[in-house]
């Protein structure tokens, strides 16, 4: 409302004399340099790393270009044409797809779960546990990447030598194209797992420790106090973590080429390690097709967050008529 | 403090963002070579064990044109994709190995690669081993060949304790299908669980494999590099890979998974992994190239003594595979602004003194077949050496007879699955209709190369299927440059 009186006030009246006090409101609302400064590092790098790569894409995907030479052809639509015709791309998007389907619910439960149990003030070494759950998220890819591969070895792997006195196996789990892409969605969630207790974590040191008292000293029991209490204050939470979740397990890409490659016979490959095999693992490089499963991929990326908001939002708002 | 409209603040971050990124952009007018010390020679390539042989050769470049040749080596895996980002910003080095993923002819055409002019005396050493559409374009020297041809990745290197274990003569390797299966029961008798080891998660390598045991059966192939699109059957120029000769290939192979011979552990492995594996005394045997016995003797020393090699194995038991004139390794950029002297480079890598250093690094085999005799090198790389010599025959090669089948392989799109997806799904179990899919696999490679030989004819290229056939041609001979 000042704002707008401020506007409509007569030219002459804005060079009159204006009292201290309003003179340092004033200052306050006028968009300060530093705002600029402060914005310009986060404009720039998202400008070089997230904008200009995006529109790049964009018209790299309507040219026909080996990234062999200068050489590029426009061929607008037809790498998309291509696309649709690909059964590469389709299965490469279900196996993406079902690796979101069973991962995400796998890691945002059991993260729950663990953040329920760590979150108890009265649990011995709380501290330690959570630790041991986020190291494998330190730790590099490639590197649990690599030494899965000797853990689930069918020669000699700990798991199989495991096995083996239970008189089961061995089981080639990464080299047979029906346990491969399990074995990889094992591991991702094992690696990942803490990533969500973390948020989980967060989430419950904000319900309300008096809410839990008085619930207490009202006669609820533990179960109750879960049911009644802590899960319909994390819900809100919950729509942010599966979405940050499902981001996260799309971006699967450096963990199957270390444990798998996309093999064996094309069973674990997930739409990034397709998009990256056209653009530089061919032998006849075609990142104008490349790029093209690169933004059919990320606008189903974003459809899908969208979507999966709009439920959760939906449910919420069912929630709370009832 | 005074203020900055908005509209200003957002222009001012967008020139400053403007900035950094035209500099990473490609800049059309300043021909460009990747930026190292000012006034050195950019050398970039793939073959890590060949720093010995190199470095002295760049020590004396350095001294006789004054010089410095800075080098970088890259993993195979990630050559191709350093050079097309560097080819993209204008960065590419003066030398290079082809890791393109494409023909010389086709860098040729695009003016990527630039000829270079060698010395006489070097120019003398090389006759009769230049051929035009692999090494000369119009008659112009754009590389040298620096390795023989006569090489492949499937001779049979075995552990000898593990075969005297079981009771077999270890200097008596197994030279036909029927006794290698009959030693790997042998060897599973004696306590060798898994006798055969194999880079099936490699499917590069895999796929050498098939084409030279597919050879060793009979197979005469015209080829043109080593991807299935290059290789074609010599006799009709269709693409061969359901013939007889494949099928009993692709059987031998499935038959040492089905009786159990090959280690599990294969399915996830790389050749590099394998033959860890092979050298730990997990498996008594295992195909590769003669690089094999250099690695080995790099890495794991004490193992030499209990290694035996041999060709092949094959159904005749002589082991007869081909292969095409070998490449040129190194290539000059096209902008280069160093070409005479990577001229007087190249002029150094064909003599003597660099094949005897080529030799000594236990890679691939020198094109000199007499370097071997003055290297100082373990009998079992010159025993890997001297069979390849014996048995590795020239097969033709369609780009010789006419450089435009380079365009036209180069034009062609890839088929998915290829021949190597084919060899690790039927190997794995996933394909159960071998025929089915590899007449599939022909019959869309041929499409596609009718639809590229269109596309090279349509730009005045002047290529006809014809170019593939060469029906004069039979497995176990040489097809020399006198033949075209």
């Amino acid at each position: 409302m000042t704002s707008m009186s401020r506007t409509t006030e007569p030219r002459a009246a804005r060079g009159a004399p204006r009292s201290a006090g309003e003179v340092a409101v004033a200052k306050r609302r006028r968009p300060s340099l530093w705002i600029y400064v402060f914005l310009a590092p986060t404009v720039v790098l998202f400008g070089m790393y997230t904008v200009w790569p995006s529109i790049s894409s964009l018209v790299y995907s309507t040219l026909e270009w080996r990234g062999l030479g200068l050489e590029r052809s426009f061929t607008g639509l037809e790498n998309y044409r291509r696309l649709l015709a690909d059964p590469l791309f389709w299965k490469s998007l279900w196996i993406t797809l079902l690796i979101i389907v069973v991962t995400v619910p796998l890691r945002v439960t059991a993260g729950l779960l663990l953040a329920l149990v760590l979150n108890n003030p009265r649990l011995p070494l709380a501290g330690l546990l959570r630790t041991a759950f986020f190291v494998p998220v330190v730790a590099t890819t490639a590197i649990v990447g690599f030494v899965m591969g000797f853990v689930l070895d069918p020669s000699a792997g700990p798991i199989n030598e495991a096995l083996s006195i239970l008189g089961v196996g061995p089981v080639d789990f990464l080299g047979s194209s029906r346990t491969s892409l399990w074995a990889v969605m094992g591991v991702h969630v094992w690696k990942w797992l803490g990533v969500t207790l973390i948020y989980w974590l967060a989430a419950l040191q904000t319900v309300p420790r008096e809410l839990l008292e008085a619930a207490e000293t009202d006669g609820a029991g533990p179960a109750a106090r879960l049911r009644h209490v802590t899960l319909p204050l994390l819900r809100p939470f919950a729509v942010i973590i599966v979405v940050l979740t499902v981001i996260e397990t799309m971006q699967i890409f450096d963990l199957v080429v270390t444990m798998t490659g996309g093999g064996p016979f094309f069973s674990t490959l997930a739409t990034e390690v397709y998009i990256y095999d056209t653009a530089f693992g061919a032998a006849r490089p075609d990142l104008g097709y490349a790029s093209a499963i690169g933004v059919a991929f990320g606008v189903l990326t974003v459809l899908l967050m969208v979507v999966l908001t709009l439920v959760m939002r939906l449910a919420r708002r069912r929630q709370e008529e009832r | 403090m005074e203020r900055i409209p908005r509209r200003g603040a957002l222009a001012l971050f967008a020139a400053g963002a403007a900035l950094p990124v035209s500099g990473c952009a490609r800049s059309s007018t300043r021909g460009g070579v990747a930026h190292g010390d000012a006034g050195s020679l950019q050398w970039w390539d793939h073959f890590d064990p060949l720093k010995s042989a190199l470095t002295g050769l760049f020590d004396e470049f350095e001294g006789n044109v004054g010089v410095a040749v800075e080098r970088t080596v890259y993993n195979p895996d990630s050559m191709g994709q350093a050079l097309q980002l560097a080819e993209g910003s204008d960065q590419l080095p003066d030398v290079f190995t082809n890791f393109f993923g494409a023909p010389s002819a086709a860098l040729v055409d695009r003016g990527t690669v630039a000829p270079v002019e060698l010395s006489d005396e070097a120019r003398r050493g090389l006759e009769g081993s230049l051929f035009e559409g692999v090494h000369t374009f119009d008659g112009k020297i754009f590389t040298v060949p620096i390795f023989s041809h006569r090489q492949n990745s499937t001779l049979t290197w075995a552990n000898s304790r593990l075969l005297e274990k079981a009771g077999h003569d270890a200097e008596n390797l197994p030279s036909t299908w029927d006794d290698f299966r009959t030693l790997c029961r042998d060897l599973v008798a004696s306590g060798t669980d898994h006798p055969w080891v194999a880079p099936l998660a490699h499917s590069d390598r895999m796929q050498e494999h098939l084409v030279d045991l597919a050879q060793s059966a009979g197979q005469s192939l015209a080829m043109v590099g080593s991807s299935g699109n290059g290789i074609t059957d010599a006799r009709t120029g269709d693409f061969p890979f359901a013939s007889e000769a494949f099928l009993e290939a692709f059987a031998f192979l499935h038959s040492l998974i089905t009786d159990g011979f090959m280690l599990p552990a294969s399915t996830s492995l790389d050749a590099r992994e394998a033959r860890v594996r092979w050298a730990s005394g997990e498996a008594a045997f295992f195909f590769d190239g003669p690089w094999n016995a250099g690695v080995l003797n790099g890495q794991f020393g004490e193992f030499m003594e209990d290694v035996r090699v041999s060709g092949p194995p094959s159904p005749d038991g002589r082991g007869l595979t081909a292969r095409p004139p070998a490449d040129g390794q190194f290539w000059c950029a096209g902008r280069s602004q160093r070409r005479e002297e990577v001229g007087e480079l190249f002029s150094l890598l064909t003599r003597s003194e660099f094949a005897v250093a080529l030799a000594e690094n236990m890679d691939q085999p020198p094109a000199d077949p007499h370097a071997l005799d003055r290297a100082e090198v373990p009998a079992l790389y010159s025993l890997a050496v001297r069979l390849l010599e014996k048995n590795v025959r020239t097969a033709p090669s369609p780009v010789v007879r006419n450089p435009a089948v380079g365009s036209v392989i180069a034009e062609m799109n890839d088929i998915r699955p290829d021949l190597g997806d084919i060899i690790q799904g039927y190997l794995g179990g996933d394909i159960d209709d071998l025929g089915k899919e590899l007449t599939r696999f022909n019959d869309r490679l041929s499409t596609e190369r009718d639809r590229a030989i269109d596309v090279v004819n349509d730009a005045g290229g002047g290529v006809s299927v014809q170019d593939w056939i060469f029906e004069e041609y039979r497995s176990g001979d040489d097809f020399d440059v006198t033949d075209y």
